[in-house]
């Protein structure tokens, strides 16, 4: 009998959870009221400080709450990044989706699934699922047939629908009843139940499709099932939410409305919006590095304060199709370079608080699946101090050819988009230029936010560092999108087959345990062979007021916008 | 006069045109398009990237699509946005009120505080108050709007726990807490426009004392306040009209920076969020409604010179 | 009358005497005792052209070397301007700064004056079709938002200081020649001019000698503001991502760069490049007012000769 335990989660953690719920029977694992029971996963998880008892008090009906979110490319999540939709969450629903603490998988519009096979995967709806009362969809319930759609759209053949990959293993979709889903796969994929809980992964309504035609820019073409419905919105101005009276979860959601307000447009000012978070203004905001120290000690009493994995990590790509990226020397000597120490406690600390070390996971994935910063320590790259590491560097690039007499010239290329990502390209100048001993030359060039997608997808770059997603939570998201040889983020085109053939090897382990370990092996097999590096990521301090409660968090590049309907106000 | 106008008219209409085909050739020639921001993060193929502007229909030559976008403006089809869709009148008819109402009240401000402050410089050269007011007002441009607009928002959040208001409300929902939304910026702009204003003047009104006529008016005996309103500020003032003019086309297209700080959805952040997207149809139409009002505002100005001076010959 | 046309067509004359060493300081000493706040800023924009020539001499440290350990710590004996959040030490990038932010604002404004005058002059001058012809080419570019012309310059130009000054200074000479050509106006109609010209000199030498000097007041405020201008908008493209590239410092970088989000933690690091800022603009501003006056005869003030 295969480990069905491994099947509950988008990520490995939650072992001893499963034991406390008993092994399911024969046939399938069920996790189901997880959700229901209006807890939000807030019991486990992360250690967060102060009050946040959930399960303690009575949840109370009524309310608005006030965020910052600037809907500004539509409202069609299948052609968007899943980072860009978080948000959607409050009016779409998907099959199944992610817990925020405990990143397990959870109910959404499947109440419970079953795993007959390795290839086969059964979801059971919920009952009463009506779509919103808003035409031309006007309250109808939701048919399976419609999920089938939604997920055949965003198989679409048309480089917009980007997100294809996460339903790659797919083979057969099929209404067996009215309330019944059944996904046929082509070969044993371990994956590809959690890439169903990838944000973007939204149901939407055919007819609005339909009639819709491609173009979702208004509040009119976006009908979902979620506990929200949008009732107007405005870019760069804001957005009104008012609570679905239909909503399918008895009970939910506890708010009244909720009022989205834009801060800035394009890209969302930071400042601006802190300033409006003390100031009583808006609800709740992640809270920036620079205060989270004084935050920490001075605020314990006034929020919930708490550390929160963040989905993103900072890699650093070599173009490979250019020469002379395309030297393992080379690409080996820049990874050496990199002090993931003054990273981790310098410019991690100033920006978000915390980090760790991490050679390719965000924190969310890397606190489950990734080695120990001990661990890290032991190998040359990580080792303390750099002493070693640029000696062997300065080695490596001497083979290669460059000398301080005679140094290698290029452009560092990296984003302005955000205050921590230009400090972090000119750190890692100063470390490569110092550890190198003057064998690297280079000037920087810093693109805005919306040439660096060109840049970096067209491969217009030699070496670049800058932030990086994999969509999801699960390790494989981050192999297949970026390591594996042609991968959707791979943009320094990369190829080792070793390493793809370790990729699809670890796709198939359902035993939990053998997957964790070929996991790590690729991680350690990477760290000598991988031609991109990373920096270190991040963690998040959230800051919740106390009147706020199961608030599912958010960060500077991500939103849990699909748990609203248990957040409620203490009056 | 008739035929004068006729001809600026007609002269207007065509730098318009030139201007327009001219932003057109601009575009074409930054690198990069829409593709980038609609793919996202993912790599794609040439395939994939030429499919996608096949359908925008941006494989055109230039000629063409300028052709077609002059076509449908005939119609009022000013295209839709390649970002999301939106049509393109609908984003310029809600932004460019914001911004100009902004303008207007940064202008209405920055003339009510710099113009008298500039006289009574002038009047007081070179004593010490007009050093002072000098050198207020030379604080007062040299201090870049996005500083002064950041300090605003930010230190009176951390020392008294309040924000001006940052969420806009339209005028016609809320005029009051639209004004109240709108003042903070306006001020922010305001303080270096008002410089500006005030340098200006004082040194146009010390001109102005210097000639004859004002010498004459003295001689017979005009002091004060008479001989400023009635024989110095109707000359000295009519270049700092001109700045005036020239300032309320800056305010409006030029004050990205404050918008983006405090959240105004006008033109600034409109065109900037465009330009970074390459998103042709929005830059096109907004530059055509600035162009409207620059051509415009030129005709007229120049217009008012050969009312106000019949001597001027063009 | 004809005492009033000599001083108009012959300005060279009020110009302190450049004949010999001995000559320039005599003159010096003179103008800084009739204007002595035009001197004390003459004498502060040298210090500030030397500083900025000399920076390494001047800097105490690297301004590109990072030293997280010791990041944003304020003012001290050892940084006088304190630490940035990278640990460099805020004076030296001050220091370095000045040379892009200067050279960019001078450059600029050279430009700017240059060419606006130019248009303004022979526009204004000749007018007719010449006129009709020239301001329709102005009106085309001013129509063109600023931001427009700048961006897509700036994007396919790399964006040097060389690179950034000329094209600003361009723009800022398009603005700025409609002001001077409402006063080029003024002037050629006035009574002197016609009897340069029916004395019979060329229409260079009337521009040159006639026109050019009385509207020399108005194209310097109108230059001042361009340096300010100037200065200003490098800093709001950096704001925009577009200015300078990092690590090399210029003040609009460093004062839209990461001060902004350390503006409570570490104010220092926008304060530094804010106050230089602004004390520069100011000694340019009243130099410029003071050289005004002194081209003008007109405009001397109580003190004047």
């Amino acid at each position: 009998m295969k480990d069905e335990g491994v099947w509950s989660r988008a990520s490995g953690r939650g072992l001893s959870r499963r034991r406390l719920l008993g092994s399911a029977a024969a046939g399938g694992a069920t996790i189901a009221g997880l959700a229901l029971a209006g807890c939000g996963g807030k019991t486990a998880g992360t250690a967060k400080s102060g009050a946040s008892g959930a399960a303690s008090k009575t949840p109370q009906r009524g309310g608005t709450l006030t965020l910052s979110e600037n809907f500004q490319r539509g409202f069609d999540p299948h052609i968007l990044q899943a980072t860009d939709t978080g948000m959607f969450g409050l009016f779409y629903s998907m099959l199944i989706r992610a817990n925020p603490t405990t990143y397990e998988i959870e109910p959404d519009l499947a109440a419970k699934w079953e795993v007959p096979s390795q290839t086969e995967l059964v979801f059971t709806l919920a009952p009463n699922i009506k779509w919103q009362d808003k035409a031309p969809a006007s309250g109808r319930p939701l048919k399976v047939d419609d999920i089938i759609s939604s997920y055949k759209r965003i198989q679409t053949n048309d480089p917009k629908f980007i997100n294809k990959a996460y339903l790659s293993s797919v083979d057969k979709m099929e209404a067996v009843n009215d309330t019944t889903l059944k996904l046929t796969l082509k070969s044993p994929d371990v994956t590809q139940l959690g890439n169903l809980a990838v944000f973007s992964m939204k149901i939407l309504n055919p007819e609005v499709v339909e009639k819709a035609a491609g173009k979702f820019p208004a509040a009119e073409s976006c009908v979902g099932t979620g506990a929200f419905v949008l009732q107007a919105t405005e870019q760069n101005v804001g957005s009104t939410l008012v609570r679905n009276p239909a909503y399918f979860k008895p009970g939910l959601p506890y708010l009244d409305q909720i009022n989205l307000k834009a801060f800035g447009a394009g890209t969302t000012d930071f400042e601006a919006e802190w300033a409006a978070f003390i100031a009583g203004q808006i609800d709740y905001r992640w809270v920036p590095g620079q205060d989270s120290q004084k935050f920490e000690a001075e605020k314990k009493g006034q929020y919930d304060l708490g550390w929160t994995g963040d989905q993103i990590y900072f890699i650093t790509q070599a173009q490979t199709q250019k020469k002379p990226w395309d030297d393992p020397r080379l690409q080996r000597a820049m990874r050496l370079l990199i002090d993931h120490k003054e990273f981790r406690d310098q410019w991690a600390t100033t920006w978000f608080g915390r980090g760790r070390y991490s050679a390719i996971f965000g924190t969310a994935t890397a606190d489950v699946w990734d080695l120990s910063e001990d661990e890290y320590g032991k190998y040359l790259e990580f080792k303390q101090p750099k002493d070693d590491a640029n000696k062997e560097a300065v080695q490596l690039l001497s083979a290669a050819g460059y000398t301080k007499d005679k140094p290698l010239k290029f452009t560092l290329a990296g984003t302005s988009g955000n205050g921590y990502q230009s400090e972090m390209t000119q750190l890692a100048q100063a470390q490569y230029k110092k550890g190198s001993q003057g064998a690297l030359d280079m000037d920087i060039k810093l693109f805005p936010t919306a040439e660096w997608a060109t840049t970096r997808a067209q491969g217009n770059f030699e070496y670049y560092i800058g932030g990086h997603s994999s969509g999801g939570l699960d390790p494989d998201t981050y192999f297949s999108s970026t390591y594996k040889t042609g991968g959707g983020r791979n943009y320094g085109h990369m190829s080792d087959p070793k390493l793809d053939a370790m990729i699809d090897k670890q796709r198939t382990l359902f035993d939990e345990n053998e997957r964790k370990k070929a996991v790590r092996d690729i991680i350690i097999y990477m760290m000598d062979t991988c031609p991109f590096g990373s920096a270190v990521p991040n963690y998040i301090l959230t800051a919740t007021p106390p009147k706020l409660r199961n608030f599912p968090g958010q960060g500077p590049t991500f939103k849990w916008g699909d748990h609203y309907e248990n957040i409620w106000l203490n009056r | 006069m008739g035929a004068y106008i006729v001809n600026r008219l007609w002269t207007g209409l065509i730098t318009l045109f030139l201007v327009t085909f001219l932003v057109f050739g601009l575009l074409n020639l930054l690198p990069g398009d829409i593709v980038g921001t609609l793919m996202g993060d993912q790599g794609y193929t040439q395939a994939e990237a030429n499919k996608i502007r096949h359908e925008l229909g941006l494989d055109k030559p230039i000629a063409t699509r300028y052709v077609l976008w002059v076509g449908a403006l005939s119609h009022g089809d000013f295209g839709q946005s390649l970002v999301n869709g939106r049509p393109v009148s609908k984003i310029i008819r809600t932004s460019f009120p914001v911004s100009i109402e902004l303008a207007f009240i940064a202008l209405i401000i920055s003339s009510a505080v710099g113009i008298p402050f500039g006289v009574y410089s002038a009047i007081r050269q070179d004593a010490w108050d007009d050093y002072a007011a000098r050198l207020v007002s030379i604080v007062g441009y040299s201090t870049p709007a996005f500083w002064l607009g950041t300090v605003v928002i930010v230190f009176p959040a951390i020392w008294w726990g309040w924000v001006p208001p940052l969420f806009f409300v339209h005028i016609e929902d809320d005029p009051i807490g639209n004004l109240g939304f709108m003042i903070v910026p306006a001020l922010v702009l305001a303080a270096g426009a008002a410089a500006r204003n005030a340098r200006l003047t004082r040194s146009q009104v010390l001109e102005t004392l210097r000639e004859d006529y004002v010498r004459t008016a003295r001689a017979k005996g005009i002091t004060g306040v008479s001989l400023i309103s009635r024989h110095v500020l109707r000359n000295a003032l009519l270049p700092v009209i001109t700045q005036l003019g020239g300032s309320v086309i800056f305010l409006i297209s030029g004050a990205v920076v404050v918008e983006t700080i405090f959240s105004i959805p006008g033109i600034g952040t409109t065109l900037l969020s465009a330009i970074q997207h390459r998103d042709y149809p929005v830059i096109s139409g907004v530059d055509l409604v600035i162009a409207v009002l620059v051509i415009g505002s030129h005709i007229l100005i120049d217009l008012s010179y050969k009312i106000a001076d019949p001597r001027v010959t063009y | 009358m004809i005492e009033r046309e000599q001083v108009f067509i012959e300005p060279a004359v009020a110009l302190p005497g450049l004949t010999g060493l001995l000559g320039l300081v005599n003159g010096a000493r003179r103008f800084s005792r009739r204007r002595p706040v035009g001197a004390f800023c003459a004498v502060v924009i040298v210090a500030l052209l030397f500083i900025a020539a000399a920076a390494p001499l001047v800097a105490r440290q690297d301004p590109l070397i990072t030293h997280t350990v010791i990041k944003l710590q304020p003012p001290s004996t050892a940084h006088w301007f304190g630490t940035d959040d990278l640990g460099r030490d805020v004076f030296s990038r001050v220091v370095y700064g000045a040379r892009v932010s200067l050279g960019i604002g001078f450059g600029g404004m050279l430009v700017s004056l240059a060419l606006g005058i130019i248009i303004a002059v022979v526009s204004g001058y000749f007018g007719g079709v010449t006129d009709i012809v020239i301001q329709r080419m102005v009106d085309a570019v001013q129509a063109i938002p600023g931001l427009i012309v700048v961006l897509t310059a700036v994007t396919i130009i790399k964006p040097s200081p060389t690179s950034l000054f000329v094209i600003l200074g361009i723009q800022a000479a398009f603005g700025g020649s409609r002001l001077i050509r409402s006063q080029v106006f003024a002037v050629k109609n006035m009574p002197f001019v016609d009897a340069s010209r029916s004395m019979g000199a060329s229409h260079v030498r009337i521009m040159w000698r006639a026109i050019l000097p009385n509207v020399m007041s108005l194209a310097i405020i109108s230059g001042s503001f361009n340096l300010i201008g100037i200065i200003l908008a490098e800093a709001t493209l950096s704001f925009l991502g577009q200015g300078v590239q990092p690590p090399n410092p210029s003040w609009g970088q460093m004062l839209s760069g990461s001060a902004r989000p350390f503006m409570v933690r570490a104010p220092w690091m926008g304060l530094a490049p804010g106050i230089v800022l602004t004390i520069t603009l100011m000694v340019f501003s009243l130099f410029g007012d003071t050289l005004r006056d002194e081209l003008d005869p007109r405009l001397r003030g109580s003190k004047g000769a």
